[in-house]
């Protein structure tokens, strides 16, 4: 009897480790197939409008980042209570179009031979991905921060941290100081006008 | 006795019940359990506006900065690119990189980092003589001796000093009390400093500034782009990137 339970338990730590292995994969190939995608998507724009390339990174950003959560994060415990539904789909929205504008002109100057990608990292449904950027002078390194989805099981990002700083961190407290002193209304109009001043703005 | 502890407990029970589950609940309905717990994360990072006692001081030399950047460093850095090769100007940037050993090998040793210390000397003498002057950097595309980053400031947080408050200085940018300090000392392991001619002084840190801006031109810009308050995230990342590098 007790050698069954040895058995048991030894399989059930071998396969422990598989499943680990198998999770730290998946979150991986996440990171990979979005960079990959994105990359591809703004070495091809020459010969798109801006529409169309923006919708397809829109869609890669949509699907592989968690959104929803991320616009949760980034007010926080304090602040999220404070929209009402309807501003928090605004804002999810308004967030997302920020975080393309600010970070997606950059990443257009590198192609997929810049980027590697490391191994997944982590446990109990959380994972990081390394990842490096090299192109002449630049050294850029990301940490590409995923959790496993309730709902669909699939690994999805919540944050980035580059050269250690991280987006949610770093708009939170911006956002946190904004809404200390300005009220729901006013902080989302000043997001409407950023968002719409930069689109007008040729970058 | 009996009847009576029951119903203290049932009372106990029905009042846990009652209240216990609105506070948590009412977030973690929203969020769920994981979102909860990363809220906690992030939470428990920096309570940013409490700690800046120079704010509005500190505004006006960010507000003196960006103009700076953007009336006389960009547009001039921006021209300056336009004539001169990427890869001549990563040579620039190498040279005065290489003029920063003293500093990065003091930090080093003083953090007790001695192997990187090694590291930092041997890159020193191969690119100032194979490297010409350090111009070009053949201790790491050939020896593969990578850098050794490190400065005072670093040097006194691995010693337990700690940030202070932010700072932003005019035309040197962010900056906290402790990484001031840092800067004072590194100032006197700079080889630039000790040069007789004032001009010539101000003409090579211009010069590098100059070069670093046309090496990444349009990233400021893109920052503001993605930013209401480009101080706040500005400071917030600052100290993250700060954090990063002390851990390293």
């Amino acid at each position: 009897m007790k050698s069954v339970s040895m058995i048991a338990l030894f399989l059930c730590v071998v396969m422990g480790c598989d499943i680990r292995a198998d999770e730290a994969q998946e979150a991986r190939q996440v990171v990979k197939t979005a960079v990959d995608e994105v990359l591809g998507v703004l070495k091809n724009s020459a010969s798109e409008s801006a529409e169309v390339r923006d919708e397809k990174v829109n869609a890669v950003v949509r699907r592989v980042f968690d959104t929803s959560l991320m616009a949760k994060l980034v007010l926080g415990r304090e602040y999220w209570p404070r929209l009402s539904d309807e501003q928090k789909t605004e804002f999810e929205t308004l967030f997302v179009k920020q975080l393309q504008n600010s970070y997606l002109g950059k990443a257009s100057m590198f192609t997929e031979r810049d980027v590697v990608v490391g191994d997944a990292v982590g446990q109990g449904g959380k994972m990081t991905v390394k990842s490096e950027v090299s192109s002449g002078a630049e050294h850029i390194s990301l940490l590409y921060k995923l959790h496993r989805e309730r709902e669909t099981g699939e690994w999805k990002i919540y944050d980035v941290e580059i050269n250690d700083v991280s987006i949610i961190a770093s708009h939170r407290t911006e956002y946190g100081d904004i809404l200390a002193r300005n009220s729901v209304d006013e902080f989302l109009e000043r997001m409407r006008n950023k968002v719409t001043e930069t689109e007008n703005t040729p970058q | 006795m009996k009847c009576a502890a029951m119903s203290c407990r049932g009372l106990t029970l029905l009042f846990l019940f009652v209240f216990g589950s609105f506070v948590p609940k009412a977030f973690s309905d929203e969020f769920g359990d994981v979102a909860a717990e990363l809220e906690d994360e992030f939470a428990s990072a920096v309570p940013a506006s409490s700690r800046d006692p120079l704010r509005p001081l500190n505004r006006v030399f960010f507000t003196v900065n960006d103009r700076l950047y953007f009336w006389v460093l960009e547009p001039v850095a921006d021209r300056y690119a336009r004539i001169a090769p990427e890869a001549v100007r990563v040579a620039v940037s190498r040279f005065f990189d290489n003029l920063g050993f003293p500093a990065r090998a003091v930090s080093n040793s003083f953090q007790g980092k001695f192997a990187r210390t090694g590291h930092e000397c041997a890159r020193f003498v191969v690119n100032t003589t194979v490297g010409i002057l350090g111009f070009r950097d053949p201790a790491e595309t050939w020896l593969e001796i990578e850098p050794a980053p490190e400065d005072f400031g670093q040097t006194l947080a691995v010693y337990g000093v700690g940030e202070g408050f932010p700072v932003v200085l005019p035309i040197l940018g962010p900056a906290n009390v402790r990484d001031m300090v840092g800067m004072v000392v590194d100032y006197f392991l700079d080889p630039i400093s000790y040069l007789d001619s004032f001009r010539l002084r101000m003409a090579l840190r211009g010069s590098d500034r100059l070069n670093q801006v046309s090496l990444h031109l349009g990233e400021y810009e893109q920052l503001k782009a993605g930013t209401l308050d480009a101080y706040t995230f500005i400071i917030s990342a600052y100290r993250q990137n700060r954090d990063g590098q002390i851990k390293e």
